[in-house]
Order: structure tokens, then C-alpha cells, then sequence
């Protein structure tokens, strides 16, 4: 899964998904994570350069980054197309 | 290299035209602590989730009404409302401040009995009332406020194979522009059967009519209607003492006083548009000296304020047990304390606070109970900021008619706490075992 | 002699089919011979169309709504006066009015002054005390009932016939022809609006407006009275035209000399045939169609500005009979960064 091209991240955080035309505002750790997201990194890397750029432990960052990733999902910035797909 | 701080990731969607709150500078309000004790300690110590008063606050808001009205008029009489809260503690507090008892039933007269209230400072309210428990409020001596015809005339009888006297006195209700009119307890003013009843008890041998009683409403925000109210009664007082030549010794405005908790539905938050004691007692002490009464014959003011004395003293200590995302990407959050221990969820937008700094980002909640009902639902929507699972958080205003009204649902009833003035934390209702339910129960031979 | 500078702050820039008052509001006072101003623009959503409007606001800002509290809402109103200096507030919407209201003191400490009615003016105009307020100032309202359950519908039946109207303690009015439909219409705005729902005699006849201001003394500063031509589905004048109606006027300056109404205002009457007015609503602002009052003669929003910087104004009386309006909507073409900027900083 990859975030969709069509989706544009400022520096200030907005989002802009052109193919839907909805508007989106992340915190500065919701930009930083996208960023590598979209770097195409995977989970074990990111959260790697996570807990050690950050005062967060392993299994916290573990649950955010799916609840953070399923929110992705619902709003149509990463698709996907088969419910059994696991990432 | 010194860490950052970590604040969970979250997206979220800006809606064109309704207004997103997410990101606006909004002070989060925090309860770290009550009367000076950490809530952290006071969960350690008493378990989650924990029912805390503070004896400070009680005392002082029962400070600030009585100072209201007994600055305004010279017979001031408070009677505790025993339904919005009758753990002994509580009740102990208020009697302690000069409360009489207003009791509802047979049962809170009992407690009441026990506690060690005398039997003449109990005020005997509501639509059921047995033979018996008529027979123990005559024996003590209690004033007993006659709902309704059929409650009269089962006093005459009683009274008659008694051989004693009753001291009572009518509920009435009447229009003060208040919706809804309750108009279901006491008996109607404008159609002349509250001047009925007084006139046949006038008449009854052993029925020494007292004072006069009302209750309008509940929540009210409008003193406008105490005024109209207290002209109502003042207008009986002044009938009967033309009619009989008997001044009633008192007139007792019941509760109804609002708290600052917001109603469901209401728009603007109940701290700021819940009118004041003094709001209260301005408008009710000027239409009762305003009225035809003379000065030196102004009945005493008996009030049975419950919600507005004691809501503030109360806080609901609960522990985050899970945050979870619905099929629509909505944020869920579900806490160990449901409407089972929060009747009055089922009315008011509860203030729920987390105890320590959260995270800056606000997004919009359903905090959930931890009942397996679908109903359990503490609050639908609340901007609420992102906690963690073993999150420590305070609901405030809880302390009338939670702890009247909560079940045993599921799962056992849990510690209630008071701090004292000394700061000390008691428990004063322990949590119940199985043994406190299985005590009752009989299997058949 | 110079225009005088001031900065002046107005909400209600939501000029959609339900349009506020805010943009007429800001046209009016642009058009002052006196003042020079300097807009800062408040609004609560990112899509009123006031933030996109060329050269209608110097600054926009984002503010709470007051539901989540007057304090959360005035604190901003504080940190933008930091920056931006307010002269004079002007809120348009009725859900605000009672937060600035409770806190015109200490706005006015800090030097930013509004010009409101009182509490108590306020709301003994409540849409449930009309009966009261009809009989205190001696004017002619319809004859109501608040309704507080379902129970209450024999003692309405006893009380008025068919039609009647249903409405809501703020907004919405439903006619009703029969039991049924009251029942609905009571579900559907209690749910909406709480209790009482109103029911109101039905009075026939043509729906006549006045957008008036008070000077707090008993002075009517300003007065036109209107006829709406066209009503749109959503109750809203969308055509309108200057009345010759000395009636109206009376009827207004008597409001305002017993209440000593201080601000502006409408009334909303009906005109029944016989010539007789009702009086079925007063809001506690100023209304969306003031422009036409402008228009017609009268800067209304320049006077009440005036009358917040404590400026001596004399009433107008003058104005065009005959002059009307007519409403028209316009795709304007703006860039997602204004939007952007708006969701992301609150600020533009």
C-alpha cells in the first residue's frame, strides 16, 4: 500500500487529496510519521527512527502508527483493495 | 540528543463549513487533585472507579445559599434533600450546618430516624405514603405534606385511631411559567382545590394545618418563577388567616435550584447561565416581603434545595480501559464507569477531565461505559484529548442523585470516598462483594 | 478634515441562503463619510463566504463558538484585540449575543466597545414571554401557549382553532392544521430546540419588517420599515421594499421609548387585513437585510458604531419610500491556499 499520488502534504501539516477533494490537518508527529510513510519505509524502520527520535516505548508507538494507518485508510489517503491484505 | 516529546499521530479531515475545533487553541482543563490529595493516590488507595466528596465544598456552598437568603429575610430553615444523596456521611454534614430532614418515603424517614434526626425536624414528602409509615410520622411528631385528597383522608382516620394530632401541611402546585408544569403531585392553585383542602383541614379536629409546600420544577433556570410562586403561597397564607384568623407558621419552597452542570440540549455550558443563590434569593425573599403578609407574621422559609447543594461536592474517579476507532473512523474511548453509576448522564453533557497534561490535540470522542449494553454511552460527543489506556480521569459534578440512583448492574457498586476538612480521605460507603448481594438471596427448599 | 481611523471587528460573515448580517453590515460602514475602517473579520467556519470576498476584510480570524464556553470565546477575542487593536465589536448571531453581553465590562476595560442590549432586555423578548412582553408595552401579539408536553394539546384546543403555528424557543415554525400534526411539529422541534415549543394563534395577513436601532436612552436613531417581496424556503427575505408606513414607525419607537433598547434590532409583524399589526418576533441584532435601510438613507451600522464609540447621533428620519432590494447569489473563483490558512492557522 502506498499513499496515493494524488495527494498533496505541506510543510504546515494540511493535506489536499485532489482525487476526493477533501482537506485534511495533521499534528506534527501525524506529518513527520506521513512523510516516512510515504518514503515507502515499513513499520519496523519507522518505528526504529521513532522511538529514538521520540520519548515514546515500542508497543505505543506500535498501536498508534495502526490506528494512525487504518485512519489513512478511511480517508482514502492509502488504499486498500483487498480487506485481507495485511500491513 | 534529548528526545522529543511524543504526541500520538492523528489526522483529521477539516469539514468545509462545519467548524473543526481540532487544532484551535483550546485550554485543556485538568483535575490533578481533590481538596489537595493527588487522584492518582486516591485510586491507588480506594480502587477504580471511586466515588469522591469533598466536606469542604458541601460545607461552603451550604455556606454560600444560606448567607444569600438570610441576609434577605429573617426566618431562613433548610431541610435536606435526603433523595439527591442519603449516605449518612453526607446527610451527617448538612444536619450538622442547621439541615432539617426532607424525606420521600418510608424508608429515607427510617434513615433519617437512625441518623438521629428528631422526628420533628423531618419534612414528609411525596405521593406514597402507607398507613404505616403515616403512623410513624404522627408518633414522631414529623409535618406531613399531604399530596392529594385521598392522602387527607387517610390522615383523618389514622389520626382519629391514633387519638393524636398530625402536623401537616399541602404540597401545591400551580403555573409559574415553567414547562413542564408539575402538576401531577400537591394539589392545583389556579382551580381552587389547593383552597379546598386547606379549608377541610381547617375543619379536620385533628389536623393542625402548618405551613403551605411547593415544588415547581426541576433544573429551573428561572428565579422568576420562585417569585411567582412565593406570591402564590403568600396569597393562601394571607386567605386562610382572613377566613380562620391563623397565621401558618411557614412556607416551604422546595428544590428545583440548577446546578452548574450544562443539560443535555442546552446551548450554552450550565456554569454560565445557572443563575446564582443570590439570583434565587432576591427573587424569592422580595415577593414574600413584598407580599400582603405583615412583617411580624412572615412565615419561616423553609427550603429543600438538593441538586445545587451538593452536585459540585462530587467526582467520579475512572480509569481509561480501552481507545478504539469505529467502522467510520471515529474516535471511541471506553472508560470503567458507566450510566450504571451515572444516572444523571442520562440528562446532562458531564464534564469529564483527564487528570494529568494531555496531549494539545483535541478530537471529537463517544466515551463509552464499560457496560456491555449498547446504552452505555457517557458522552456522545466531546472534544476530548488523546489519553492513554490506564489514563486516570475525573467526572465532575456527580455528587446529586448518582449515588441515590445507581444499579447493581453486572458488576459490584463501588467505594465511596469523603475528604474532610483536614484533608483526610475516608471511605464512607464501602465497595460491595459478593457476599453484600448474595446476603439476600433465598433458594428455594 | 480626515476620515477618522477605526478598527472594527464583525462576525456573521456567513452570507449563504440563511445569510448573517455581517458583510451589509461591513458595506454600510465602508460607505461612512466618517470613518475610515479598517475590518477585522470573525468567523466561525472556513467556508462563510465573508473571508473570501476581494477587499471586504483586512484581517480574518477564527473564533470558538460560544457553546464551548463564553470564557474560551472572549479569550480569543482578547488575543486578537493583542494583535489587531478592536476599536468596536459588533456580533451578529443571537447564540453569541449572551456571551458578549455578560462580558461587555470587561471588554470595555480594554478598550474595545460594543453596543448591546441588556440582559434583561434580552430576554424579556424571549420568544415564550411574548404574551408578557405584548401585555407590558401595550402592543398586540398573538395570542400563545407554551407547550410543555403532548398532554398540554386538549387545553390548546380549548384555547385557539386550527391553524396554528409551532414554534421553536429560537428558530423554526411549523403551521399545523389538526392534532396530527401539532403532534409532529411538537416532536420534531422539541427535539431540535427543547421545550416549550409555542404554539401561536395563526394570524393572517402580510409579513412586515422593521430594522430599527436604540440608543439605550428611549431614542430611536434609526427606523425603515419593509416588506418582503419573495420568501425563500428557509423563511428568508429574498426581494424586499421601503414601506410609508407611519403604523410601523409608531409601533418601533414605542418599543424602543418603553424598553429603552439599547442596539439594533427588528421587529417582525403581520399585517392582517383589517389593518391591525402583530407583533410575532423581535431579534436583538441587527437584520441581514440592513443594507436596504443604507441604501434607503439611513446608515443604521454607521449610527450604531457611533453610538459603541459614545458619539452623539441624531435620529434619522428620512428615508427612500419605495427602494428595494433584491438578492442575488455569485460563484466567486478563490484558491485552496485562503482555505488552507484558514484551517490551518485560524488566521489570515
Amino acid at each position: 500500500m502506498e499513499i496515493v499520488k494524488e495527494v498533496k502534504i505541506s510543510e504546515n501539516g494540511f493535506v489536499f487529496n485532489s482525487k476526493t477533494g477533501d482537506s485534511f490537518n495533521l499534528n506534527p508527529t501525524g506529518l513527520a510519521l506521513i512523510k516516512l510513510i510515504s518514503e515507502g519505509k515499513e513499520l519496523d524502520e519507522i518505528k526504529k527512527e521513532f522511538v529514538s527520535a521520540y520519548e515514546v516505548d515500542d508497543l505505543t508507538f506500535e498501536k498508534d502508527f495502526y490506528e494512525f494507518f487504518t485512519l489513512l485508510k478511511h480517508h482514502q489517503i492509502m488504499v486498500q483493495s483487498d480487506p485481507l491484505e495485511f500491513k | 540528543m534529548e528526545k522529543l516529546k511524543y504526541e500520538k499521530p492523528v489526522i483529521s479531515k477539516i469539514t468545509a463549513g462545519v467548524p473543526s475545533k481540532f487544532g484551535l487553541p483550546a485550554r485543556q482543563k485538568i483535575i490533578s487533585e481533590i481538596d489537595g490529595i493527588p487522584v492518582s493516590k486516591l485510586m491507588e488507595e480506594y480502587g477504580s472507579p471511586v466515588f469522591v466528596f469533598s466536606e469542604n465544598t458541601i460545607r461552603n456552598t451550604y455556606a454560600e445559599a444560606r448567607q444569600a437568603f438570610e441576609t434577605r429575610y429573617p426566618k431562613v430553615q433548610f431541610a435536606w434533600s435526603y433523595k439527591t444523596n442519603y449516605l449518612d456521611a453526607v446527610c451527617n454534614i448538612f444536619h450538622d450546618e442547621g439541615s432539617w430532614a426532607e424525606v420521600v418515603s418510608g424508608f429515607e424517614f427510617e434513615k433519617a430516624l437512625a441518623i438521629g434526626v428528631s422526628g420533628s425536624q423531618i419534612l414528609f414528602n411525596g405521593p406514597e405514603k402507607s398507613e404505616k409509615d403515616l403512623t410513624l410520622a404522627i408518633n414522631h411528631n414529623a409535618c406531613v405534606h399531604i399530596d392529594h385528597f385521598d392522602e387527607l383522608y387517610l390522615l383523618m382516620e389514622i389520626t382519629q385511631k391514633l387519638d393524636k394530632k398530625a402536623r401537616v401541611a399541602i404540597r401545591v402546585n400551580m403555573d409559574t411559567g415553567i414547562y413542564p408544569m408539575w402538576d401531577r403531585f400537591g394539589f392545583n392553585y389556579e382551580n381552587g382545590e389547593a383552597w379546598n383542602a386547606i379549608n377541610r383541614i381547617m375543619l379536620a379536629d385533628r389536623l393542625e394545618l402548618i405551613g403551605l409546600h411547593t415544588h415547581i420544577g426541576t433544573y429551573i433556570m428561572a428565579p422568576s418563577a420562585y417569585a411567582i410562586a412565593a406570591t402564590k403561597l403568600a396569597n393562601l397564607l394571607v386567605a386562610t388567616h382572613s377566613k380562620f384568623g391563623h397565621w401558618l407558621k411557614y412556607i416551604d419552597l422546595g428544590g428545583g435550584f440548577a446546578s452548574k452542570n450544562t443539560l443535555k440540549g442546552a446551548y450554552m455550558p450550565g456554569s454560565e447561565t445557572c443563575p446564582t443563590f443570590d439570583d434565587y434569593a432576591e427573587a424569592i425573599t422580595n415577593a414574600l416581603i413584598s407580599s400582603e403578609i405583615p412583617h411580624e407574621n412572615l412565615p419561616t422559609l423553609f427550603l429543600e434545595t438538593g441538586r445545587a447543594l451538593i452536585d459540585d461536592a462530587g467526582y467520579l474517579l475512572t480509569t481509561v480501559l480501552a481507545n478504539k476507532r469505529s467502522s467510520t473512523g471515529r474516535r471511541n474511548m471506553v472508560i470503567d464507569a458507566g450510566v450504571n453509576l451515572l444516572f444523571t448522564s442520562f440528562w446532562y453533557n458531564l464534564g469529564v477531565y483527564p487528570s494529568k497534561s494531555p496531549s494539545e490535540y483535541l478530537e471529537e470522542t463517544t466515551i463509552y461505559g464499560p457496560l456491555c449494553m449498547n446504552i452505555d454511552v457517557i458522552r456522545d460527543a466531546i472534544n476530548f484529548p488523546h489519553v492513554k489506556t490506564g489514563d486516570q480521569l475525573v467526572i465532575e459534578r456527580v455528587g446529586a442523585y448518582n449515588v441515590t440512583q445507581w444499579m447493581q448492574f453486572i458488576t459490584y457498586r463501588p467505594n465511596v470516598v469523603l475528604i474532610d476538612l483536614e484533608g483526610r480521605s475516608h471511605v464512607i460507603k464501602k465497595k460491595e462483594d459478593l457476599e453484600t448481594l448474595k446476603n439476600k438471596e433465598v433458594k428455594p427448599e | 478634515m480626515g476620515k477618522q481611523r477605526i478598527r472594527l471587528a464583525v462576525t456573521g460573515l456567513n452570507n449563504t441562503d440563511s445569510p448573517g448580517p455581517g458583510v451589509p453590515f461591513i458595506r454600510g460602514v465602508k460607505e461612512s463619510d466618517i470613518f475610515d475602517v479598517h475590518i477585522i473579520g470573525l468567523v466561525y467556519e472556513n467556508l462563510e463566504p465573508g473571508i473570501y470576498m476581494e477587499g471586504l476584510c483586512d484581517r480574518i480570524f477564527q473564533i470558538p463558538y460560544p457553546s464551548s464556553g463564553s470564557d474560551e470565546l472572549i479569550e480569543r477575542i482578547e488575543y486578537i484585540h493583542q494583535q489587531e487593536k478592536i476599536d468596536v465589536l459588533v456580533p451578529n448571531f443571537d447564540a453569541e449575543l449572551f456571551s458578549f453581553m455578560k462580558n461587555e465590562e470587561r471588554l470595555r476595560k480594554q478598550g474595545i466597545q460594543t453596543f448591546l442590549p441588556t440582559l434583561t432586555q434580552f430576554q424579556e423578548r424571549e420568544k415564550h414571554r411574548l404574551p408578557e412582553y405584548g401585555k407590558k408595552y401595550g402592543i398586540r401579539v398573538p395570542a400563545s401557549l407554551n407547550l410543555g408536553s403532548l398532554g398540554q394539546i386538549t387545553e390548546m384546543e380549548d384555547k385557539f382553532d386550527y391553524p396554528v403555528m409551532v414554534k421553536g424557543q429560537f428558530y423554526d415554525a411549523i403551521q399545523a392544521g389538526n392534532k396530527e400534526q401539532v403532534k409532529q411539529a411538537f416532536m420534531k422541534i422539541s427535539a431540535k430546540w427543547g421545550l416549550p415549543v409555542i404554539v401561536q394563534e395563526f394570524v393572517s395577513g402580510t409579513e412586515v419588517n422593521v430594522v430599527a436601532l436604540g440608543d439605550g436612552k428611549g431614542n430611536t436613531v434609526g427606523a425603515v420599515p419593509m416588506r418582503k417581496q419573495y420568501i425563500t424556503d428557509k423563511g428568508k427575505a429574498w426581494g424586499g421594499i421601503t414601506l410609508a408606513d407611519e403604523k410601523m414607525l409608531e409601533l418601533t419607537r414605542s418599543v424602543i421609548g418603553q424598553t429603552k433598547w439599547r442596539g439594533g434590532m427588528e421587529l417582525e409583524l403581520i399585517k392582517t387585513r383589517a389593518g391591525e399589526y402583530y407583533l410575532v418576533e423581535i431579534n436583538p441584532r441587527i437584520p441581514a437585510w440592513v443594507y436596504l435601510a443604507v441604501g434607503a438613507g439611513q446608515n443604521i451600522p454607521e449610527a450604531l458604531v457611533k453610538l459603541a464609540l459614545g458619539m452623539e447621533v441624531k435620529p434619522m428620519q428620512a428615508y427612500k419610500i419605495g427602494k428595494m432590494f433584491v438578492r442575488y447569489s455569485y460563484d466567486m473563483i478563490v484558491d485552496l491556499e485562503k482555505f488552507a490558512a484558514i484551517s490551518m492557522n485560524k488566521e489570515i
